[in-house]
């Protein structure tokens, strides 16, 4: 297998097991960016693009281990969505101890899963992921109380925590207490708005004057004509489809 | 002003699909700020255009109307029923017109055609010299005698027979009035025979119908020796005492020759309903007596009156050309129901005569526009009853002479004449159909939204129309005349035979039918009747039919109709009664009733043989591989199981001591409207050691045997809602934690109370009742709150719809509300249910699964079907969402499901505009429905626009199919329309059957194998909750789709399919440039990504370990 390379990524074939015939092209390269990440130190880190959904963490740092040990491995989705989970092909970031590790894997010329039986795949993982579903009741039972009652406790705290009248002497307006203040939402503000208009509204008259009448009568006919505007497209839109051909 | 007159012009010739800006921007510049750059092309631009741009369109709007157009939109408001109904009628007016190249061409034939009438020889024969002469060499006369002798002819005496060329030739009919409806040209002439050609009392004993017959024979005879016609051959008007030529000139130019007597010659008083004018018999039927002929006398009738009422149509209708353009639109309405041909059909001519009739009445006039000429002629077909009251267009008209018309007719409409009855012949069933068909037409003139589709365009074709379809073989019933009833029908023994068998059935399906139409269309003998029956609703499936009391005159009439099936019975209130009691055990057999009472006239009673469509489908919701223990047949009755089971367990939850009551439980899944195919079977079940492990309260599975799964219990879901509290966290996860928290209280109290087994899941609750398995979620609206509220820059809350809480509000508060309104229209038509399980069924059998087209949009679709007009059956209610798939026209239109008409006309308006002009920004299928604020949310993951078009491609495809199996045209089996063609996947996985929990449901596959007995649910034994909702082959291809749905396109039947059809996207195929971006699941080749296909297929492998059985690639 001759090495193959593009714009400075190497193509690795990535094989799922030793038996398996349809490798992967995995396409690597050393990471390098300007910005500095704590988690993907330069020099160090190893950029990989295409590694297969199935692929975890782990896997993948089996995977890198005949190039030396592996620190850290972490997972990008290809569309950085807000999505927690990552589905289809990944991209990762490789990092290794010691950076000749990260010279040797940029040589390597077969990347191989040493043991793809760790992975949990198709029926044993389906099967394992239903039986983690099922809960003992009681543990379950003090789980949610523990977590209730501390968030208890935290909202309590934060009550305390919140006086009406600041040190420099401002005063929260609540929805509580004698004078409530109106909740800052955006519902509460459009209906006010409304209101107003409706106001307004009821102080205009609406037919005193001979242009508001012609106006009047105006907005009428532009109303039809609108209707029939529309629907006149709609129908030529009809005919392009060669809807009025009854037999 | 010229702008707005040049826009009227363009929309009376609109033909051309320009738009009205392409046009207006051909015109030069009148106006300084009118015109700009509208057809794209290039110009020096001012700056004053540019500025001018945006009020370019109001400009057009605001501009002072003229009077034209103030009378024009006017117009449209007071005589149409809106702008585009008005632009349809007239669009389909324009399609439906006569090509001129038609028209010469008749006008052509025509004229030589009256050059050959003036050129005939002439001749005089007896009559008893017409016969076949077999001699070799024949004189012109012999020659021209043997061309048109008819031995079956026969008259009492011998007369002369006088060929002489008619006295005058007449156009007549829809054409002539320029009010038929093209493409193809149908002309009729009537040739009116010379006064010397009869002799006194030649209306009797067919002695006027052998004269006519001999004279358009001599007409044909020559006709075909000067080579005038193209394809001349005979046909029938009415009936076949009266023969007419008909010519084809051209494939789409008919013309139909008439004959006719000379004006005034019979005495029309001779053709009465209560006149014998047949003595001898001149028909071979045998005896005859006294009784008067009336079908013989409308025959004669219809002739002598031919001309006068043609007059009188020519008359009053050719000024009106509005309502020449609704008899146009009327004749479509009534050609795509198929209702104007055949053996006493709705003709042609009825249409005129109503219309006429309507005229004298002043119930139209000339001001009214076609719309509304069309809408009154529904409206009175379907508010009078001429079998009832008759009516003559006549000016004096009798009434002891209607009355008579009335004893003797089912139908009757006087000519102008006052003697004709020109529904003479249209059967009392047909009318009916039509009267119904009439009032279905006015119902959906006004049920708003657009109805001009189904009104004109959609063909119905009969498994469209009736519920039932029976092919009845015709033999021995004219035995059963009585020798009056031979006289009252002589010439007419299939009028006979038709009512005979019509009123058998009638008696036997009694309140159950409200239609039974026979449909003949041969021309020639009547051995083969086709009956087309509307099934009643509310009566058709009762289990009873009730006779008479015991001791009633009727008792024994009743009995000995029904047999043996009569049973002597005591009811509730005391009497006794004779009955026919159908025993039935599920929902499938109470539909069967009407199989078995068919099958007991025709074949028991009449001793027929016959052929019917009825329940073909209903098999195909039949699971004949898992028994339940109780009688099961098609969906509902499991559904009726579960739905009662869920409302127990519900009262009983409700009843439980907690800390904010349940104040409400509704379901969401399809059980509970009955639209789910496989409802869930209520049974034991145990844990076993191997396979099946328990582990807390729960059966799982065994992590170590993977080689089997057990049978798919599908959870019914539920939404509970508790009473109104303030006192939720105002934190997501708190709020999660005390909803678990309050999952785990009620599984404690079912437990302590009623000894019922549950577990908890963090997100929901699992119980099992019954033997069947709920899960039951909370919904909590200030969840859906929380996950939606943000806040804007200046600190004020908005509330954004986020995709998880869209979900939480679809799945906890549409749904419920959906399932709900579903329900009802369940329990309205109970066909509703059963025919959504058969549509998903079909579906998804073409491998298009819930990921494609989702269950809720398949229910909504199949709602707005049955809003619009129930189905009594399901096959039926199948058929026509077939058909209505088929011709949807999503781009342009939104489905209206309005249940309880809540969404109000604006709102749809508003939805149409809409979808006009951002058509792109919506889902591909819109579905209006009040539940979501018209939203379409259902939709918004699909179908997809492929998916729609392959969908439609297939029902249509299916349609035709089955047209074809009832006209006996197909052999195939209703069966190979749920067999997916493997054709075209590029690869196809296969599954290891014993891990598909479904695998019973397939549609293939032996029925003898496999076969599942369930047992009967026992609470002891039961005391675990089963392996719920766990399907190895929905997660493998959920995982698929995730993974891999950039490259590929996955199908599946859900309902027990083995295997996986692949399509790559051709999109991803390509292969293009490296980048970063386009590397996921590509290889690189010389310097270029492709799709790695083969690692693409072993990743199949590896995610679908232990579950594919072997891959096969296409090429």
């Amino acid at each position: 297998m001759t090495a193959k390379n593009i714009q400075d990524f190497e193509v690795v074939p990535f094989y799922f097991s030793s038996d398996s015939t349809d490798p992967h092209d995995l396409f690597i390269k050393e990471h390098k960016v300007r910005k500095f990440d704590i988690k993907k130190p330069p020099g160090k880190t190893l950029f990989v693009l295409n590694v297969p959904p199935y692929v975890t963490v782990e896997a993948l740092k089996d995977v890198f281990a005949s190039a030396g040990k592996v620190q850290s491995v972490t997972f990008q989705c290809d569309d950085s969505d807000d999505t927690n989970e990552l589905f289809g092909f990944k991209t990762a970031f490789v990092v290794f101890t010691k950076r000749p590790s990260l010279l040797r894997a940029l040589k390597l010329e077969r990347l191989t899963l040493p043991n793809p039986h760790n992975i949990l795949l198709g029926m044993s993982k389906w099967i394992h992921e239903y039986n983690s579903t099922v809960y003992n009741h009681d543990k379950l039972n003090e789980e949610v109380n523990i977590y209730i009652k501390q968030h208890e406790k935290e909202e309590e705290e934060k009550k305390l925590a919140e006086k009406e009248v600041d040190d420099e002497g401002w005063t929260v307006v609540t929805k509580k207490g004698r004078n409530p203040g109106l909740s800052r939402k955006e519902s509460v503000e459009n209906k006010l708005i409304q209101k107003n208009k409706i106001k307004s509204k009821k102080k205009e008259l609406k037919n005193f004057y001979t242009f508001q009448l012609k106006e009047q009568k105006m907005n009428n006919i532009i109303a039809l004509r609108k209707s029939f505007q529309e629907s006149k497209e709609k129908v030529n839109l009809m005919k392009k489809m060669r809807n009025f051909k009854p037999f | 002003m010229n702008l707005l007159e040049e826009e009227e012009e363009f929309s009376q010739n609109s033909s051309e699909d320009n738009f009205t800006d392409e046009e207006l921007a051909q015109q030069p510049p009148k106006k300084r700020k009118t015109k700009s750059d509208t057809d794209g092309k290039l110009k020096k631009i001012k700056y004053e255009d540019i500025t001018s741009k945006p009020e370019k369109p109001k400009n057009e709007l605001y501009k002072p109307p003229t009077v034209e157009e103030l009378n024009e939109l006017k117009e449209t408001q007071n005589l149409y029923n809106n702008n585009l109904f008005r632009l349809q009628i007239e669009e389909l007016i324009k399609e439906v017109k006569i090509k001129n190249k038609h028209r010469n061409a008749f006008k052509d034939w025509y004229q030589s055609f009256e050059s050959f009438l003036n050129e005939l020889p002439e001749y005089n024969v007896q009559l008893s010299e017409i016969k076949l002469k077999k001699k070799k060499k024949l004189s012109e006369i012999d020659n021209f005698i043997s061309g048109i002798a008819n031995e079956a002819l026969k008259s009492d005496q011998d007369f002369t027979l006088k060929f002489t060329k008619p006295e005058k030739s007449e156009i007549f009919g829809l054409d002539a009035i320029n009010a038929l409806p093209g493409p193809k040209l149908r002309v009729n002439i009537n040739l009116t025979m010379p006064r010397e050609c009869f002799n006194v009392k030649d209306y009797l004993n067919n002695r006027y119908l052998v004269k006519r017959y001999y004279f358009l024979a001599y007409i044909f005879y020559h006709l075909k020796e000067k080579k005038l016609s193209g394809d001349i051959d005979w046909t029938w008007q009415h009936t076949k005492l009266l023969p007419v030529l008909r010519i084809k000139l051209h494939e789409k130019i008919t013309i139909k020759i008439f004959a006719t007597p000379t004006d005034n010659y019979f005495k029309l008083s001779r053709f009465l309903p209560d006149i014998n004018n047949v003595k001898v018999d001149v028909f071979n039927v045998g005896a005859i007596t006294e009784a008067p002929t009336i079908y013989y006398n409308a025959s004669l009738a219809h002739d002598a009156t031919l001309t006068l009422n043609n007059s009188f149509i020519r008359e009053t209708l050719t000024e009106l050309t509005n309502a020449q353009e609704a008899v146009k639109l009327i004749y479509v309405w009534l050609v795509q129901r198929g209702l104007n041909e055949g053996l006493g059909a709705f003709t042609d001519e009825l249409i005129l005569y109503f219309i006429v009739y309507l005229f004298t009445k002043k119930k139209i006039n000339k001001y009214m526009s076609s719309y509304q000429i069309v809408r009154n002629f529904w409206n009175f077909i379907s508010d009078s009853d001429l079998s009832k009251t008759p009516l003559s267009l006549s000016d004096d008209t009798k009434p002891e002479v209607l009355d008579s018309f009335k004893e003797n007719y089912d139908v009757v409409l006087l000519d102008r004449s006052g003697c004709y009855n020109v529904a003479s012949f249209l059967n009392l069933q047909v009318y009916k159909k039509i009267k119904s068909e009439c009032e279905i037409a006015f119902k959906l003139l006004d049920g708003g939204i657009n109805s001009f589709h189904s009104l004109f365009i959609t063909k119905l074709t009969l498994e469209l129309q009736y519920d039932l379809i029976l092919n009845v073989k015709v033999a021995k019933i004219g035995e059963k005349m009585t020798d009056d009833e031979r006289t009252k029908f002589l010439g007419h023994p299939e009028l006979f035979v038709i009512k005979y068998i019509q009123g058998v059935l009638e008696k036997g399906l009694n309140k159950r039918a409200t239609l039974i139409v026979p449909i003949v269309t041969t021309q020639s003998q009547v051995d083969k009747i086709t009956f087309g029956i509307n099934l009643d609703q509310s009566n058709a499936f009762h289990i009873l039919e009730k006779g008479p009391a015991l001791n009633d005159p009727q008792e024994r009439e009743f009995k000995e109709f029904w047999g043996d099936l009569a049973t002597d019975r005591r009811f509730k209130d005391g009497s006794v009664c004779v009955a026919v009691y159908f025993e039935t055990q599920t929902i499938k057999q109470r539909r069967e009733i009407i199989k078995t009472i068919v099958d007991w006239v025709i074949c028991k009673k009449l001793g027929l043989e016959y052929s019917l469509h009825y329940d073909e489908f209903e098999e195909l919701l039949v699971n004949k591989k898992v028994t339940a223990p109780y009688p099961t047949a098609t969906n509902e009755d499991g559904c009726v199981r579960a739905i009662a089971a869920s409302d127990e367990l519900g009262k009983k939850l409700r009843s439980l001591e907690m800390p904010l009551a349940i104040t409400g439980v509704q379901g969401i899944t399809d059980v509970f409207s009955f639209t789910d195919v496989f409802p869930p079977i209520s049974t034991n079940y145990r844990s076993g050691s191997l396979v099946t492990p328990p582990l807390e309260n729960n059966i799982v599975l065994n992590e170590k045997k993977r080689g089997i799964v057990p049978r798919y219990v599908k959870p019914i879901e539920c939404v509970l809602q508790l009473e109104h509290s303030s006192k939720w966290p105002k934190n997501l996860t708190a709020i999660r934690h005390m909803k678990t928290a309050f999952y785990l209280e009620i599984a404690k109290q079912l437990d302590k109370k009623h000894k019922i087994v549950a577990s908890v899941k963090p997100e929901f609750l699992d119980v099992l009742y019954e033997g069947y398995v709920f899960r039951y979620r909370l919904y909590l609206p200030r969840e859906v709150g929380l996950l939606k509220r943000e806040s804007t820059n200046n600190g004020v809350t908005t509330y954004k719809d986020t995709p998880m809480s869209r979900d939480i509000e679809l799945q906890l508060g549409i749904l419920p509300r959906v399932t709900g309104a579903l329900k009802g229209i369940q329990s309205q038509f109970p066909s509703f249910g059963p025919s959504t399980a058969l549509i998903k069924r079909w579906l998804r059998s073409q491998l298009i699964d819930d990921y494609h087209f989702p269950d809720h949009v398949i229910n909504l679709l199949n709602a707005s079907l049955f809003l619009k007009g129930a189905s009594v059956t399901p096959q039926v209610g199948f058929l026509r969402f077939l058909k209505f798939v088929s011709e949807l026209q999503c781009d342009i239109q939104a489905v209206v499901v309005n249940f309880n008409n809540e969404i109000a006309s604006e709102t749809l308006a508003e939805i149409d505009s809409k979808l006009l002009q951002n058509r792109e920004a919506l889902p591909d299928l819109f579905i209006a429905m009040p539940y979501d604020g018209c939203e379409s949310v259902f939709t918004k993951r699909g179908p997809s626009k492929l998916v729609l078009r392959r969908v439609k491609q297939l029902a249509s495809e299916s349609l035709n199919c089955f047209g074809q199996i009832i006209k006996g045209e197909s052999f195939g089996s209703i069966k190979s329309l749920f067999i997916p063609n493997l054709e075209g996947y590029d690869v196809i996985i296969h599954l290891r059957p014993l891990l598909n929990p479904v695998r019973h449901e397939q549609v293939t596959g032996d029925e003898s194998e496999g076969q599942i007995v369930l047992e009967e649910f026992n609470r002891n034994e039961s005391t675990k909750i089963p392996v719920t909702g766990f399907n190895p082959v929905q997660l493998y291809l959920a995982e698929l789709r995730k993974h891999y749905g950039d490259f590929a396109n996955f199908f599946h039947d859900t309902y027990g399919g083995n295997f996986i059809g692949v399509l790559w996207i051709p999109k991803a195929l390509e292969s293009r440039d490296f980048k970063v971006s386009y590397a996921s699941g590509r290889k690189l080749v010389n310097g270029k990504l492709e799709l790695n296909v083969d690692a693409l297929i072993e990743d199949f492998y590896i995610v679908g370990k232990g579950l594919v059985k072997s891959i096969d690639k296409k090429k």
